[in-house]
């Protein structure tokens, strides 16, 4: 394709009076000592100044004085050192007194001997540029605090739901206490009514741990394990026992196969269980029983809590485990979501796994330590 | 505290009587490389980095120690004292003239005589003193480099942050002599800038020789004559050199000049 350019136009194209002059950068050349032969209309444009006034002067006299004496001290020994430099920013000083900031490039044109000849500057407005940086520098500052202050609120929270949790213990023990001394000396009218109680009150003691542990693993302390060789069905099967006496209207099917004595925090174990049991009999139909499994072999140790009832529904699978996830349309049955996100610490905590399985047949949690290898 | 570690001392050259090179504020000992070497054959030539500047070892940078020139004067004294330097030959540009001129006051014995380049004793204009800046240019430099207004730190910062694992690319970075770290250098022009050493001028006995350059916006020509007619045992060479620099920009005069006050 031939070039389209008008012979009007051809004579500026190759010219360098046009190329220095018409253009949108500042352009200034320079004595090797940075006396200024040559300055363009651009330049001098922006200082309030011509061409003609700025031939003479030193380049450092077109900056603000901190430019000046940083021209003097510092770029003026690195050019001659270097024979460029580039990308400094500095502030122009207007005849009035007016700064604009610009990014300067400069570069010694060296003679056949090798020594310095003149030297060339390039200069750009760097206005908006700087606008930006301090713009970008500001909202850093501000992202900064905030963070630092949701941080703050953060924290009280959790300090105000680890002290809460604390404090509802004293009360509830007291209950439960008081529920004990009645179903043992009252008559078996009210056995309906204290069996409620019972339920409550340990569904309360349930929750309150809950929201202790959920506390501790956000504040970084995480679940701390106290391990020891234990037998474990005998654990189990008390879980079950005070299960049965909460809800002695369901049925709890039993298979244990542990014959030795498994290294683990009895007390998080128990803990883990009993809230897949609590699960299990909440969301399992009240006709069918809820089965649990355990099987302990070569080092292997597999816990499963099988219930029959409504599927697990698919928007809640994939964060079943992390903390306050819930049901929206049953609220009530599901507490405050805690209880999985705690078990799944549990497992965590024993380098074991906690994983579902879940269809129209039947809901199974599955708690399974490996090996170490 | 390794004294020639710190400051990045080298010892160059064949000869016995020592030459002291110290640079000024906004560079490092690259400053003298043109001017330096043809000393070597006749003299033991001695350079080094102020803390903050060049290959200087950063940590060593303590800002009250530093907050006014007696801190730096001790350095070079620190220096000669741990290469057992005598009878030394001071060669101190810009504000280093000056260090040089509170060492002597110190320790008079370790000097033999004071070659000073574009040297000033002050920088503000006093009275009838013209020392080349109002306090209100000062006060306006001061402000911008509190308000970090000026390259000081944008443009030095990617130079003094180059490649640390890699220092064979940062010597290829743009911009790579000289270097300064940001915070140290306006701590520094603080130092310089508000310095006052007039008072010490009259009392320097040995020779001195002060280089005085043409259109010199940090040092102008009162100055060094200001200088000269304080300083009994002194020399002026008024330099057709241009700049604060004569060192790079002009080094054959400058050598010339050193050369002839030493002969």
């Amino acid at each position: 394709m031939q070039p389209n350019i008008s012979k009007e136009s051809e004579q500026f194209i190759e010219s360098f009076e046009d190329f220095f002059e018409t253009t949108l950068c500042g352009y200034i050349i320079a004595d090797a000592r940075g006396s200024i032969l040559r300055a363009n209309a651009k330049i001098a444009g922006w200082i309030n100044s011509t061409p003609k006034e700025l031939k003479g002067k030193r380049i450092s006299d077109l900056f603000t004085i901190g430019g000046k004496i940083y021209y003097e001290t510092h770029l003026a020994p690195l050019l001659r050192m270097q024979g460029f430099f580039d990308e400094i920013v500095l502030d122009l000083k207007s005849e009035t007194g007016e700064k604009s900031r610009v990014i300067v490039n400069a570069m010694e044109r060296k003679d056949k001997d090798g020594q310095p000849a003149f030297i060339r500057y390039t200069i750009l407005k760097a206005r908006d540029r700087m606008q930006y940086e301090q713009n970008l520098q500001n909202d850093k500052k501000i992202a900064e605090s905030q963070l630092l202050k949701e941080q703050e609120i953060v924290l009280l929270r959790e300090q105000l739901i680890a002290v809460l949790g604390h404090d509802l213990r004293n009360p509830l023990s007291a209950i439960e206490m008081a529920v004990e001394l009645l179903s043992s000396s009252a008559g078996a009218s009210h056995e309906k009514l204290l069996g409620t109680l019972k339920r409550s009150s340990a569904r309360m003691v349930e929750l309150v741990n809950n929201i202790m542990d959920f506390a501790r693993t956000r504040m970084g302390e995480g679940i701390v394990l106290l391990r020891e060789n234990v037998m474990l069905e005998t654990v189990l099967q008390q879980i079950v026992a005070e299960m049965q006496l909460i809800y002695p209207a369901r049925e709890i099917r039993t298979e244990f196969h542990i014959t030795e004595p498994v290294f683990c925090d009895a007390h998080r174990i128990a803990q883990l269980f009993s809230n897949l049991v609590s699960n299990a009999i909440t969301h399992g139909y009240p006709e069918s029983p809820v089965k649990v499994h355990a099987f302990h072999l070569n080092g292997y140790l597999e816990l499963s809590v099988y219930n029959n009832g409504i599927p697990i529904p698919e928007d809640l699978r994939e964060m079943l485990f992390s903390p306050f996830t819930k049901e929206i349309n049953r609220p009530s049955q599901n507490g405050l979501g805690l209880g999985l996100y705690i078990c799944s610490e549990i497992a965590r905590a024993h380098q074991g796994t906690l994983s579902f399985t879940s269809d129209r047949q039947e809901t199974c949690f599955t708690f399974l330590i490996r090996p170490q290898s | 505290m390794d004294v020639l570690k710190r400051n990045n001392v080298v010892v160059k050259g064949k000869g016995t009587q020592v030459m002291l090179f110290a640079h000024g504020f906004g560079c490092d000992q690259n400053l003298w490389r043109y001017v330096a070497p043809p000393f070597e054959d006749n003299y033991k030539v001695v350079l080094f980095d102020h803390v903050g500047a060049g290959a200087s070892d950063l940590s060593a940078f303590e800002p009250h120690k530093y907050e006014n020139l007696e801190g730096y004067a001790n350095d070079i004294l620190e220096i000669a004292t741990a290469l057992r330097l005598e009878n030394i030959i001071f060669i101190g540009h810009s504000v280093s003239a000056l260090m040089g001129i509170i060492a002597y006051h110190k320790s008079p014995e370790l000097f033999k005589s004071l070659v000073l380049v574009a040297p000033s004793p002050s920088y503000i204009n006093d009275g009838g003193y013209v020392g080349g800046f109002t306090k209100a240019q000062i006060e306006e430099l001061l402000e911008s480099l509190d308000q970090n207004h000026l390259g000081w730190s944008t443009t030095m910062a990617p130079v003094i942050m180059g490649n640390a694992e890699r220092p064979e690319l940062s010597d290829e970075l743009a911009n790579s002599f000289c270097r300064t770290d940001p915070s140290i250098a306006k701590h520094f022009a603080r130092t310089t800038f508000l310095s006052d050493g007039r008072n010490l001028l009259s009392s320097v006995n040995i020779p001195s020789l002060i280089l005085q350059c043409a259109d010199d916006v940090i040092a102008p020509k009162e100055v060094g004559e200001y200088m000269h007619g304080q300083m009994k045992d002194s020399t002026l060479v008024m330099m057709k050199a241009t700049g604060h620099c004569p060192n790079l920009s002009a080094p054959k005069e400058t050598i010339d000049a050193i050369k002839l006050f030493l002969s």
